[in-house]
């Protein structure tokens, strides 16, 4: 016999990620999720991005990481709650996760909080888990054909962060055809270039930060 | 590999349904995939066999749908389907578009016995 069932798969992690996204409104918090390869500079642009807003905004960190607390090690220094998600092998971070992780934290008196996802440009992109936004960060050693591989991260980002600007000469990176594989994807995508590692040109992103967190906690 | 992940999902919702409906084993499972989800059937179906082992789906198929992308676009209210992931209205060249379908992920219905 057949059964009809038209049921939603990714249901259990939908469901959980609708919470978030309630509670982190009701208590004015934005939440995003950063998500690129292993190595494109995701720690690094939280480090110089928590250095610039932490003393205007209240900041907590979710690290995922696959086995290590290495990241999590990394932002220690400037003394702001973080949660570590190891995923022992898991690809990406669920909701469940950080519904728990998030329970760790003051919302009250939080205003922003970052995800660092797995590092991989698939899986992460799969999952809603409660954040205002995905942001994609990519750097220019990786190539320009990335947001053609990886089309569902580039699509669903409201961000997407150009790393290693400073290095692009000593590479094949074709900004045109990259800006064209964005434009023809995600019309709508604000885009930033920087280089995390000599702290240049990230005011772009943080206005964009500011911005969004007015608008999304009013 | 999220893969795993969705097939994990896959099987819990059959075993609660084969619950419910009183099943004793399951000869196939369809799904609705949208196209916008990266999902690599060779993968899906090597995930399912694998983790379907000593459960209640142990030998049923796995059968995928693809369903096309589709787009309505804001700016001039054409309906089309995307083709090569180009989000751009084939009719006025507006980036300004609402998915319609392509994004599923769903059970579409399952197959067993009594």
């Amino acid at each position: 016999m057949e059964i009809k069932v038209m049921k939603n798969i990714l249901n259990a992690n939908q469901n959980k990620a609708d919470e978030i996204k309630e509670q982190l409104l009701e208590k004015k918090v934005l939440m995003v999720n950063i998500i690129g390869s292993p190595g494109a500079g995701k720690t690094t642009l939280l480090e110089k991005t928590i250095e610039s807003l932490k003393d205007t905004y209240s900041i907590a960190v979710i690290e995922g990481d696959v086995a290590t607390d290495k990241d999590a090690r990394r932002l220690q220094k400037y003394d702001i709650p973080i949660v570590l998600i190891n995923t022992d092998g898991a690809c990406h971070l669920e909701s469940i996760s950080i519904q728990d992780a998030l329970a760790e934290f003051d919302l009250d008196n939080t205003d922003i909080v970052f995800v660092e996802n797995v590092g991989n440009l698939v899986c992460p992109a799969e999952f809603d888990i409660g954040e205002y936004a995905k942001i994609a960060v990519i750097s220019v050693t990786e190539g320009d054909d990335k947001p053609e591989k990886y089309p569902l991260l580039f699509r669903e980002a409201k961000a997407m962060i150009l790393n290693k600007v400073d290095l692009i000469e000593y590479t094949d990176f074709n900004k045109p055809e990259f800006d064209e594989s964005l434009r023809i994807l995600n019309g709508g995508l604000s885009k930033f270039e920087m280089s995390c590692r000599k702290n240049e040109g990230l005011e772009g992103w943080l206005n964009w930060l500011k911005t969004t967190h007015s608008e999304t906690t009013k | 590999m999220h893969e795993f992940s969705i097939i994990e999902n896959i099987l819990t919702i059959v075993e609660e349904i084969s619950g419910k409906e009183g099943l004793t084993s399951i000869s196939k499972v369809s799904l609705l995939i949208g196209k916008m989800r990266q999902i690599v059937p060779d993968t899906m179906s090597f995930a399912f066999e694998a983790a379907a082992k000593g459960t209640i789906a142990d030998s049923a198929v796995l059968e995928m749908e693809f369903v096309p992308i589709k787009i309505h676009c804001n700016a001039c209210e054409n309906e089309f389907v995307v083709h090569n992931h180009t989000y751009v209205c084939e009719q006025c060249g507006s980036t300004d578009l609402s998915v319609l379908e392509g994004q599923e992920l769903i059970i579409k219905n399952i197959e067993g016995e009594r």
